[in-house]
């Protein structure tokens, strides 16, 4: 009865490839699932503590704005965020002449672009993640880790 | 031939992989919540306190300022009054050290720390006309067309209290008039009744443009650097033909602040200039006494996420530059 049709030897390839095929096919779409999760998660985060460093970099132009004198008035905002966002290293990078936060995670690399509107001019500047303060450095607003 | 117990490890395996990746995806999407939750706070800085200190602190020096410059006009006249008196008095740096003691106690229960100092003093001239029903002729008598104050560099709390808003001239022309001319720019601001028997303000300004206020009110305060006639926003004063301009605002230092018909009003004027010596003001019938114009003070201001530190200019009731 056993022999018919084919051999036991046969029918255990048969079903070890349709078993390993079908199981592929899960891990790699799993996977693939997941790696988009991440994605999406980093950038939602980045994009979140993005728009903090440019809360605080607008209220330290509004510090700036306030003072007497611009170039001499201590300002400094710190903020204590995230180091890692998703287990990834990242950093914030001031554009000055976009006037605008990029902020790029490492691995994988995510870069999410935030806009800063403020009278003080910015200064071409970057920190990488964990507390963030920004300053002004004679009448220009930085970032750096403080 | 494998035990019917041994089948199937190729499925364990393959879903205890599974089981991992989707355990890593909970440990990611985890992490977003930290940052989601980072996300509903408004701001975890409190950088909008350390400005509502600095405004805090500016209008507490300004009053200080007022409540100094009142104690001196009430100084005898035996004791010397000068800007240098004041400040060996030290009734300024006084007061403001224990405005500032008070503010640092406040803001310390809070975990912040903040101190106030005065760095300088400008000094100039206060004046005040005495008498309600007096009217603004030079001296209470003399000349009704006079100048109140000569080479003034600023002037603060210019304020004219109407008390014959009834009886005021009944046409812009001849009526009492405030000029203010740096000798190539002049504003004028005429005071008068209109047919309705309102009191009007007309200020003219130096490129020949004018605007008007009025009020039925028969006893209200122009407030001239304040922007503010009978109470409210007078956009003559303030912003006349929609140039964004204040009175006196296009007007270069020093300037010349004088009085026309003063025979035709009635009240009190009071103001602080900054003039390098008491001759400068003009005969006012009332008091002039030396006075702070403006100070100018160190602030700082600490938390554990903000620093700031600036000086602080004061000088109350003075228009915007």
């Amino acid at each position: 009865m056993n022999e018919r049709g084919v051999s036991s030897t046969l029918s255990y390839v048969l079903a070890l490839a349709i078993a390993a095929l079908l199981i592929t096919g899960l891990i790699t779409a799993g996977s693939g699932f997941v790696t988009t999760q991440r994605d999406a998660v980093i950038r939602e985060e980045l994009e979140v503590i993005g728009q903090h460093v440019a809360s605080n970099v607008e209220q330290a132009d509004r510090m700036v704005e306030a003072s007497e004198n611009r170039t001499n008035a201590t300002v400094q905002v710190n903020q204590t965020l995230p180091s890692t966002v998703a287990r990834s290293q990242y950093d914030v990078r001031l554009d000055a002449s976009e006037s605008q936060l990029v902020l790029t995670s490492t691995s994988p690399e995510e870069t999410v672009r935030v806009n800063v509107t403020t009278n003080t001019t910015l200064e071409d500047s970057s920190a990488g993640g964990g507390t963030i303060s920004v300053r002004n450095d004679d009448g220009n607003l930085v970032i750096d880790n403080a | 031939m494998a035990d019917i117990n041994d089948r199937g490890q190729i499925i364990l395996v393959a879903a205890f992989a599974l089981g991992v990746i989707f355990i890593a995806l909970a440990v990611v999407v985890n992490t977003a919540i930290f940052t989601e939750n980072l996300a509903t706070r408004s701001e975890s800085t409190d950088g909008s306190d350390a400005l509502q200190q600095r405004y805090e602190v500016e209008q507490s020096v300004g009053d200080i300022i007022q409540s100094v410059n009142e104690d001196n006009l009430e100084l005898s006249d035996t004791e010397e009054k000068s800007v240098s008196t004041l400040r060996s008095l030290n009734w300024l740096d006084y007061n403001v050290s224990n405005a500032s003691n008070q503010i640092a106690y406040w803001q310390g229960q809070n975990g912040r720390l903040s101190s106030v100092e005065v760095n300088k003093i400008t000094g100039g001239v206060r004046f005040i006309s005495s008498d309600t029903a007096q009217n603004f002729t030079e001296g209470g008598s003399n000349s009704s067309t006079w100048n109140l104050a000569t080479s003034v560099e600023d002037t603060r709390s210019l304020r004219i209290n109407i008390t014959n808003g009834t009886s005021l001239n009944d046409s812009q022309f001849g009526a009492f008039n405030l000029s203010v001319d740096d000798g190539t720019n002049e504003w004028e601001m005429a005071v008068y009744n209109n047919s309705g028997g309102d009191v009007v303000i007309n200020v003219t300004e130096p490129n020949g443009g004018s605007a008007e206020c009025r009020t039925p009110d028969s006893n209200p305060t122009i407030d001239v650097t304040g922007g503010t006639f009978a109470g409210k926003v007078c956009p003559a004063l303030d912003v006349s033909d929609g140039t964004d301009l204040t009175f006196g605002s296009n007007v270069s230092d020093p300037y010349t602040i004088s009085f026309e018909n003063a025979t035709e009003i009635k009240g009190v004027y009071s103001g602080v200039v900054n003039v390098s010596s008491r001759g400068d003001v003009g005969n006012v019938d009332g008091d002039t006494a030396p006075a702070i114009y403006s100070a100018m003070v160190d602030f700082e201001y600490r938390t554990k996420s903000v620093r700031y530190a600036t000086a602080i200019r004061v000088a109350p009731g003075e228009p915007p530059s």
